[in-house]
């Protein structure tokens, strides 16, 4: 049994203009010391992904009840308000990409770090400060011992990114639901920071969902990856097989675009994807990769393609269709 | 494409010959300075100061791309936005479209000046004069707006710095009809010239800024930056907000637009990669000091600041590997109020030796073109 299962994951928002899926039909599982990358553009549904993980959809989104998340086989979805609270923040955490949603901004970051540490894992209210305390420090924020009385108003907002991962391995959860958390950050201490994943995946036994939109940071560092557009899975692969050759062309196409350090402009001219991801709401028949696609052909702008299995991978594209190839 | 053509060289008197020549350099920056008060807090009077440029000195040539990198918190901001006195900065000189003899006469003069042990009023007004006539920081406020029309800035972030209210139309030609370059009635083709030119559609016109995507919103940046013929653009981490698909959109229209127009950019931005692929030379900033200065290609190919070397180190690459952990990763960046005595890495360096901690080390010229503030590369 994997510690995490998801089935058939879709996600909705019912706005007054129209109804938006954004993500739809998503499967996949999470291994114990996995990580596990979810890359695509901006609105392509990672952070809604991660949201439902944990229930955390709040009106007019809704997941869809045919939705299931298995947590150590039981149903995160069908769980009550009381049990969820129980596995949110202890055996679940999360790093939200909006640092808002992590910290209530009437408290100190230090007594909200220790006041996780109080109801999940008991905690006495001294060691909890000093706990935080260290762990603010781990994350490279100077003068801990200083910072843990600061308000959340009080740090810049790679600080404060840092703080929510200080706050999201406080209780050394099983999965860490990171979204974006080195966004803000320079690159050498979007370095540190993840060295300080690593080391909590290896010593805790941790697993983690990493969402990203920066496929570098991947490389190297994820075991396995899973590629949305328009939320829907794309590619799912072994980081190591993605890297050295994207099923996809859309993943293709994204490996292309990223300029290599050691390029220059008289050399090369920079690969750009044309026309860009369309609305949710005004998806294209067929691949909604097809208009932007160079490898597009009839089909793909009639029928949508299903995953198909290339050996342990997955690629929803028309290229691999298994009946043409016979 | 048809397309505005800069013409600041041929509308230049030949026969003045103190006038600018296409070997000159666009814009020289000389010491500047910038430290910002701290506010204080409560009732204590705070003499403190935030040292975000602690004498910064560059070159950009007409045409050139300059980048400039380094850590959060390091002056990129305050470097870009001093240059256009949307930031004061405390003293420096910025020569913007001067010969280089002018520039040479002035420093002259400046040194001399300096060198006087209690200068009269005359001497001291006489200078300022000078001063005034040639150094943009230094211009009175109305000369200071009209040269700033051929200075322009392109915001990081592409949802904040377009008025909503707004339709792209007017956006992109408010600008140049109250400074008088376009007849108010000639607005709209002129936005059409400038919509085409970024590559959005003519539609774009009558649009409002939230029915935009980020990429487009950025091409809208553009283009009302562009729409003033700039012969300088500072654009500021223009493409850090946006993913990789749009990002290598909007570089090749960056860089459409210096050959076609000529124009020259600082680009501001922490991703080495765009920065040594787009930029003709790269500036390495550490702490409100420049640490490296060289051609794109000998930087990347032999960075001789330590910092640099971190930098690159640091920066994740495709390459099958994890991440390495460079010397000097762990270490802490120092406080822009309490500057270490001597170089500000030396805490973090690998290479330090005692004398980095006594003296601050000089940019200094290690081979033409390559300049290098760092003890140990000199040696
Ligand atoms: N609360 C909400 N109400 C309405 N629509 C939403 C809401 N949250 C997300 N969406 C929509 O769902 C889609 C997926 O959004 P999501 O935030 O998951 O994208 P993302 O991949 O995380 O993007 P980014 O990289 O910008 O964070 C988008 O079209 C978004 O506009
Ligand atoms: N108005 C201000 N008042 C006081 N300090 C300021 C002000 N603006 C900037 N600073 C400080 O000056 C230093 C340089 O800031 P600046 O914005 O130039 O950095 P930057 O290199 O652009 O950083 P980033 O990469 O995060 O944009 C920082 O320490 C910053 O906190
Ligand atoms: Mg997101
Ligand atoms: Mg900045």
């Amino acid at each position: 049994m994997s510690l995490l299962e998801v089935k058939n994951l879709t996600t909705r928002f019912n706005l007054l203009e129209h109804q938006l899926i954004a993500v739809e039909d998503i499967s996949f599982s999470l291994e114990e010391n996995e990580i596990l990358a979810v890359v695509g553009e901006s609105g392509c549904g990672k952070s809604v992904t991660a949201l439902s993980l944990m229930k955390l959809i709040e009106s007019p989104g809704e997941i869809d009840p045919q939705s299931q998340v298995l947590f150590q086989g039981q149903d995160i979805l069908s769980l009550s308000d009381e049990k969820l609270q129980k596995i949110r923040g202890s055996e679940i955490a999360m790093i939200f990409q909006e640092p808002a949603a992590s910290f209530n901004p009437l408290f100190p970051l230090g007594s909200q770090i220790a006041e996780a540490l109080k109801i999940h894992r008991g905690t006495a209210k001294e060691e909890a400060l000093k706990t935080a305390e260290h762990l603010l420090d781990q994350v490279r924020i100077a003068e801990a011992n200083r910072r843990v009385k600061d308000y959340p108003f009080q740090l810049s907002g790679g600080m404060l990114q840092r703080a929510m991962t200080a706050l999201a391995i406080s209780c050394e959860p099983q999965i860490l639901l990171a979204d974006e958390p080195t966004t803000a950050l320079d690159v050498t201490v979007q370095a540190q920071i993840i060295n300080l994943l690593k080391e909590q995946v290896r010593r805790y036994n941790m697993s983690m969902i990493f969402v990203t939109h920066d496929l570098e940071l991947i490389d190297g560092f994820a075991d396995n990856l899973m590629l949305l557009y328009a939320g829907r899975i794309f590619e799912k692969s072994s980081s190591v097989d993605f890297f050295k050759k994207p099923l996809h062309p859309y993943g293709e196409d994204l490996m292309k675009a990223i300029p290599r350090m050691g390029l220059f402009k008289d050399e090369i001219e920079l690969f750009t994807i044309k026309g860009q991801v369309p609305p949710s709401h005004r998806r294209p028949v067929g691949c909604t990769y097809a208009p932007r696609c160079n490898k597009c052909f009839k089909r793909c702008t009639q029928e949508e393609p299903p995953l198909f299995n290339i050996g342990e991978r997955q690629v929803r594209c028309w290229l691999y269709n298994k009946e043409d190839q016979k | 494409m048809n397309s505005p053509k800069n013409t600041p060289l041929n509308k230049i008197d030949p026969s003045n010959n103190t006038a600018p020549q296409q070997g000159d350099p666009l814009l020289v920056v000389k010491d500047l300075i910038k430290h910002y008060p701290l506010k204080a807090s409560g009732f204590s009077f705070s003499k403190e100061k935030v040292h975000a440029l602690n004498g910064i000195s560059f070159t950009v040539n007409r045409g050139e791309i300059l980048g400039l990198v380094g850590e959060s918190g390091c002056g990129k901001t305050t470097t870009g936005r001093s240059l256009l006195r949307m930031i004061e900065p405390d003293s420096g000189q910025v020569y913007f479209n001067r010969t280089s003899q002018e520039i040479l006469d002035f420093e002259k003069k400046k040194e001399d000046f300096n060198s006087l042990i209690k200068p009269s009023n005359s001497e001291i007004k006489k200078f300022s004069n000078a001063e005034e006539r040639i150094n943009f920081r230094a211009f009175p406020k109305k000369e200071m707006r009209k040269e700033r029309l051929k200075l322009q800035y392109i915001f990081q972030d592409p949802y904040q710095s377009l008025n909503p209210k707004q339709q792209i139309g007017r956006i992109i030609t408010e600008a140049p009809v109250e400074h008088g370059h376009i007849k108010s009635n000639q607005w709209e083709s002129t936005a059409l010239k400038y919509l085409d030119l970024v590559g959005l559609p003519r539609e774009a016109l009558h649009k409002y800024p939230h029915e935009f995507s980020g990429g487009q919103r950025q091409r809208i940046n553009i283009a009302r930056a562009v729409a003033l013929q700039p012969e300088f653009i500072v654009c500021d981490e223009p493409v850090s907000s946006l993913d990789v698909s749009i990002q290598s959109q909007i570089l090749n229209l960056l860089l459409d637009i210096q050959k076609e127009l000529g124009t020259a950019y600082l680009f501001i931005a922490h991703n080495l990669s765009v920065v040594f692929y787009l930029c003709d030379k790269v500036a390495v900033m550490y702490a409100g000091n420049m640490v490296e200065e060289a051609p794109s290609r000998e930087l990347y190919n032999n960075p001789r600041h330590p910092y640099t070397e971190l930098l690159m180190a640091a920066a994740p690459k495709i390459d099958g590997k994890p991440l390495e952990n460079p010397p000097g990763l762990e270490g802490e960046v120092p406080s822009l109020i309490q500057l270490p005595r001597g170089c500000a890495f030396q805490a973090r360096c690998p290479l330090a030796i005692d004398k980095c901690k006594e003296e601050r080390p000089q940019l200094k010229e290690l081979s033409p073109n390559h300049r290098v503030a760092c003890f140990r590369a000199h040696e």
